[in-house]
């Protein structure tokens, strides 16, 4: 593609545009410099969202929010990644930015990852030598370090159909109830089955320099009857996996308290 | 590097010569002279400067000139039509929903946006619609007020 | 008394219309030809002397018009202490100090130009906290201030020891506010333009023209004649606009005389949010003598204001909130020691209550403090002190209309406080308080004055023109004033066009500050629109061969009382005056001085505004212990305004009150680092409240008809903005069962507090 092969002879010195509301807020405040910025706007065929009951989503890189708040099949089929659209940003953000560019700037604060990262998503990559397909969780690798290689792009997003009875919850733990970063931020899915726990998924950002899987919490809860005390438990286990830190918006002490409280609640309100 | 674009702005072709770097909201202001779209704090987090591409609310800092081309963008000068204030326009009049007055382009902008998408919306679906867009002086109850008041009286 | 046809009523705003259509001019919006756009650099280092400045590169850059450094400013000005030069020569004392200024084609040129200019600073030792700054041996910020104690404004009224020995208990309680900042959304700009004549005109968003006029004039040593200040609307003033006390403002005249090209200065956002004052840090001391049945016996208020580098309006903050204490409760022994303290950090200045919300906050926290601790009920015990309508207070303020009582008992009914209190919900809380404030004030030692003034020409065709010393910041002043004119001349508000802010054509006044628009604004029109409506009564007299006494104006009609078939309009009345042989224009002009008193320069006492208005808030709240998350369900707010000029006006200006005073109390802060850079001047972390951050309100509007403002207006808008984050902790506490007064309080300072308790 034209934009990799910008991207690869550019190197460091290019970024990608796509919605823009993150990366040009950096370019106003001269956190970069770049040469050139290519404009995924210009290609073609990005922007669309498909579903198929056999495959589940593909979400094109120049999807924005608001497309994904309109499409049927979100708000049937992906109800976590629906909220986490409601609770990004504004309206006129929602209308320009992109899932995408959402998970390439890899903020640990960002709303996409979470629902991604409990429906197994999938990123597919297109380089100048080809292509890749890496799960979710791999694209992150740091605060603002994405798994894209030199000339590598994000083209699409795929979710596979999440399975059959599982109920979830999103929380954007936030200090104000809009235009805000996670203080903490979960997303949970659940399925159970004579009162005990089937599929435990919870995913956790704000806490740690990427959004993760808290496996740990998982396992405690997987087969398990669901208890209240346990469900505390895992709340626990979950927040002895963050590594938060102290910012503006919290202290890493609250941040752990919060963990422990929130996904607690998650997992009750889901079970309801 | 600078490069030849039009914009299509309230139904009228601008012709420009702009560089790729400047933000739609710095065309208007600067170079052509609109100023009713406001620069309240240029950085995507206060919704003053809300203009609409294809009907559309966005933030005109974070939005490229460049990329305005071929799309239909309304500003707050082509909301009232021939001398009459827009449906909107007149219900933030009468409505009390205009104080310093430095955020309601914004805010009508966004409003007509949002009644266009949902003619009858409820008051928490309204207020969640102006999230994006601060206001230092009204704490927002007249123009929730106006925007509902507005939602009876709009037609198109 | 007279129906009245426009106060009183919803009145749309007169400038609503051009607002909604983006036609409306703010002063960002002011371009004149040939203009070039200034930059200031300033110190990256709280405390240094200037050793060295080297301009020349900059000056050689192809597109820089002119670069000036303070050798090119040496005015001195300030508000009352006069301690600040535009561009600093010797030395730096905050984090942002101006040293130099450029003028270029572009704002891109003249960032460059900046990075251009070379500064050698020898670094000083700094201090950023004003106890410190207050002790000996502490680096001293400006020469010849002791202690780094800038002002010292004291009241000592009755005996307070004697008082605190009578009293059944005495409490002390230490309470901190933070600073916030104005966030007003128009930044602040300024254009200077200079013409052939040796005059500048001078385009601010400035809220008393006049009084930029005077400073400017003064600073530059050039007469007020040579100086013209043009405000248009201004996008939210909230005290950041009061008079002409900028570096940017000087910066941008200057630069403009040497480059023989006006020049326009801006701040980014991010400026706009410390370059541009905030309201002071306090550390306040409450010392409170109650009785055994919560009459208080006295009060001693000590306040440290954490001042900043330099006075601004620091040394008036400083003293209002002490004036205001002995103003709202009966006691007559009170004592305020206020010490306004230098610091190396960006200074504060004057911002919706002048120091009243900080101090007011310490007062009723420690008295909802002082309601737990005897078992007393807060709404009584506020009822038993209260103030009431002829008290002549310990401040020395005669209170000729107060509404106090009412405003509490408003409050609570709306809130349910009787039923709610006696029926608790667990999580759940009530918080009440209450404060009073000024209409205009006389509080500035030796500035024995408080007016305003208003000038009328009714013209031929029955409208009217109407200036007024009084700049509409948003708070709706031309609207009430219009309708207060109307009312007096019988002439309909649409007739009547309202201007401000040319001090070429507009009279002279304070402005827009403490809450006087309406009411000493108010008063300005009513007396030049009663001589106008005189002179026009005369002339139809005239020429209906009627007495004057027996004639009437109503809808621009001017009819016979007692026979209201026989009329003329005021257009016919006009033309009829003029275009005969000496024959006189209709025209009128007042200048009006409230009645108030300078205080007496011991005591502090004195009757310094024509009137006190009063308010009260109630809030209740619902807090989640697993999150610490506050969660309001609804403030109720009600004020003794004297008289709603305008109702819809008065409640919108509450309702943003409230928003304000919510954003001081839950999630606004101004975050300094240990040299004072700020860390969070952007919106995203600077949390002004959203729509749905907003909790129901219940604005009341209680009216007292003080017996000297226009239809018995009082002033409304900074009182409006006391007394919601001392409702709010009071109620966090009720939910709680702890006092969480550290400002803003948000749910982590809940949850961590809730834990700290339980473990104990």
């Amino acid at each position: 593609m034209d934009a990799c092969k910008l991207l690869t002879k550019y190197g460091s010195k290019a970024r990608i545009l796509a919605g823009g509301t993150d990366l040009l807020v950096e370019l106003k405040r001269g956190w970069h410099k770049p040469a050139a910025l290519i404009n995924l706007k210009t290609v073609k065929g990005l922007d669309k969202i498909s579903f198929t009951k056999k495959e589940g989503l593909r979400i094109g890189a120049m999807v924005t929010w608001a497309q994904l708040l309109d499409s049927k099949p979100v708000a049937g089929h992906y109800p976590l990644l629906r909220m986490a659209a409601e609770h990004l940003g504004s309206m006129q953000i929602r209308n320009t930015a992109t899932l995408a560019g959402n998970i390439t700037q890899a903020s640990p604060a960002a709303n996409g990852p979470l629902p991604l990262l409990v429906y197994d998503a999938r990123c597919v990559i297109k380089g100048t030598n080809g292509g890749r397909t890496i799960p979710a969780e791999k694209m992150f690798r740091g605060v603002r370090k994405n798994a894209l290689r030199k000339g590598e792009v994000l083209t699409e997003i795929r979710i596979p159909v999440p399975p059959a009875g599982v109920k979830g919850t999103y929380y954007k733990f936030a200090l104000r109830r809009a235009m805000d970063l996670a203080v903490v931020g979960l997303c949970v899915l659940v399925k159970t089955g004579g009162g005990n726990f089937h599929e435990v998924r919870i995913a956790l950002g704000s806490v740690a320099p990427k959004p993760f899987r808290a496996r740990n919490a998982e396992k405690l809860l997987k087969g398990k009857k669901t208890e209240d005390a346990l469900i505390r438990k895992a709340g626990e286990a979950a927040a002895a996996q963050c590594a938060p830190i102290t910012d503006l918006r919290a202290s890493k002490e609250y941040r752990i308290e919060l963990v422990k409280e929130l996904v607690y609640k998650g997992i009750k309100e889901s079970l309801a | 590097m600078k490069r030849e674009i039009t914009l299509t702005i309230n139904g009228e072709a601008y012709k420009l010569e702009v560089e790729n770097r400047r933000t739609l909201l710095d065309v208007l202001r600067e170079d052509l002279r609109l100023l009713g779209t406001k620069k309240m704090c240029d950085m995507g987090e206060c919704g003053s400067c809300t203009v609409l591409l294809d009907g559309k609310a966005v933030n005109a800092c974070l939005t490229l000139a460049v990329d305005a081309r071929g799309k239909k963008i309304e500003t707050i000068e082509g909301v009232a039509r021939g001398g009459e204030l827009h449906p909107i326009q007149k219900a933030f009049v009468d409505k009390g929903a205009v104080q310093c007055g430095f955020c309601s382009p914004g805010m009508i902008m966004t409003t007509k946006a949002f009644l266009q998408k949902n003619p009858r919306p409820t008051e928490e679906e309204a207020k969640t619609a102006i999230a994006g867009n601060l206001c230092r002086c009204t704490g927002y109850v007249r123009i929730v007020d106006a925007i509902l008041s507005a939602a009876d009286s709009v037609k198109e | 008394m007279k129906e009245l046809d426009f106060v009183g009523k919803d009145v749309p705003r007169v400038d609503a219309e051009v607002k909604v259509t983006g036609e409306a001019i703010f002063s960002v919006d002011v371009t004149v030809p040939n203009m070039l756009w200034g930059r200031m650099l300033r110190s990256p280092l709280p405390h240094a002397r200037i050793l060295n400045i080297d301009t020349s590169r900059a000056e050689r850059m192809p597109g820089v018009k002119a670069v000036i450094t303070g050798q090119e400013t040496p005015f001195v000005f300030g508000v009352s202490h006069m301690d600040q030069t535009p561009l600093q020569t010797e030395k730096v004392r905050y984090v942002g100090d101006p040293v130099a200024a450029v003028a270029a084609v572009d704002v891109d040129t003249a960032l460059e130009a900046l990075e251009r200019i070379k500064v050698d600073y020898e670094p000083l030792p700094a201090v950023f906290d004003p106890e410190e700054a207050m002790q000996e041996g502490a680096p001293i910020i400006h020469e010849g201030i002791k202690n780094n104690i800038a002002a010292n404004p004291r009241y000592n009224i009755g005996d307070v020891d004697r008082a605190f020995k009578e009293a059944d208990h005495v409490f002390e309680d230490r309470i901190e506010t933070q600073r916030v900042a104005h966030v007003c959304p128009e930044p602040h700009n300024c254009t200077a333009v200079w013409d052939a004549s040796g005059k500048l005109t001078f385009y601010y968003c400035s809220q008393m023209p006049s009084v930029s006029r005077i400073q400017i004039s003064k600073a530059l040593g050039i007469p007020e004649s040579k100086v013209r200040v043009i405000t248009n609307h201004v996008g939210g003033g909230f005290g950041s606009r009061a008079t002409s006390k900028f570096p940017m403002d000087f910066a941008a005249i200057v630069l403009a005389r040497k480059s023989g090209r006006p020049v326009r200065i801006e701040y980014t956002r991010d400026e706009e949010f410390i370059f541009s004052t905030f309201r002071h840090k306090f550390i306040m001391t409450v010392k409170t003598g109650v009785k055994k049945d919560g009459t208080i016996t006295g009060r001693h208020i000590t306040n440290i204001c954490d001042n900043g580098a330099y006075c601004d309006y620091g040394p008036v903050v400083t003293n209002v909130g002490g004036a205001m204490q002995g103003t709202l409760y009966r006691f007559m022994d009170y004592r305020y020691d206020g010490y306004t303290v230098y610091t190396n950090l960006p200074y504060g200045g004057a911002m919706r209550g002048i120091g009243n919300p900080q101090v007011h906050y310490a007062g009723e926290t420690q008295l909802n403090m002082i309601a737990e601790r005897l078992g007393m009920d807060p709404l009584e015990i506020r009822l038993k002190n209260a103030v009431r309508t002829g008290d002549e207070t310990a401040s020395g303020a005669i209170l000729k209309s107060c509404g106090l009582a009412e405003c509490l008992e408003k409050v609570a009914e709306k809130i349910g406080w009787k039923e709610k209190r006696a029926n608790p919900k667990p999580n759940r809380g009530l918080g009440i308080a209450c404060g009073v404030h000024f209409t205009g004030v006389r509080l500035s030692p030796g500035i024995d004055a408080d007016f305003a003034g208003a000038t009328m020409t009714v013209n031929d065709d029955g409208s009217v023109n109407l200036a007024t010393s009084c700049v509409d910041i948003g708070s709706g002043s031309s609207t009430a004033l219009t309708q207060i004119a109307a009312e007096v001349l019988g002439i309909e508000v649409q007739k009547i066009n309202t201007i401000f802010g040319d001090t070429e054509t507009c009279p002279m006044g304070w402005g827009s500050r403490a809450s006087r628009n309406t009411a000493v604004g108010g008063m300005a029109i009513q007396k030049a629109a009663e001589d106008a409506r005189k002179q026009i009564l005369e002339a139809a007299g005239v020429k209906m061969e009627v007495h004057p006494d027996d004639l009437e104006i109503r809808n621009s009609t001017v009819f016979v009382k007692s026979a209201p078939g026989k009329s003329m309009s005021v257009a016919d009345v006009v033309r009829f005056n003029r275009y005969r042989k000496d024959g006189q224009a209709i025209m009128a002009k007042s200048h009006w001085d409230a009645p108030s008193q300078l205080a007496d320069p011991v005591t502090g006492r004195g009757n310094f505004s024509m009137a006190f208005s009063f308010g009260a808030k109630a809030i209740e709240v619902e807090v989640d212990p697993g999150t610490g998350q506050i969660h309001v369900l609804e403030v109720a707010a009600s004020q003794d305004l004297g008289k709603a000029i305008n109702p819809l006006g008065a409640i919108g200006q509450i309702e943003g009150a409230v928003h304000m005073g919510l954003g001081f109390a839950m999630s606004e802060e101004i975050a300094l680092d240990d040299v004072g850079r700020m860390k969070n001047n952007y919106l995203l972390d600077y949390r002004v409240l959203t729509s749905l951050d907003m909790p129901p309100v219940s604005p009341i509007l209680i009216e007292t008809n003080d017996p000297i403002g226009p239809y018995g207006a009082k002033g409304l808008g900074e009182m409006a903005t006391i007394g919601t984050p001392d409702a709010l902790v009071a109620a966090v506490a009720e939910a709680t069962g702890l006092f969480i007064t550290d400002l803003p309080i948000t749910p982590e300072k809940v949850l961590l507090a809730l834990k700290r308790k339980k473990s104990k």
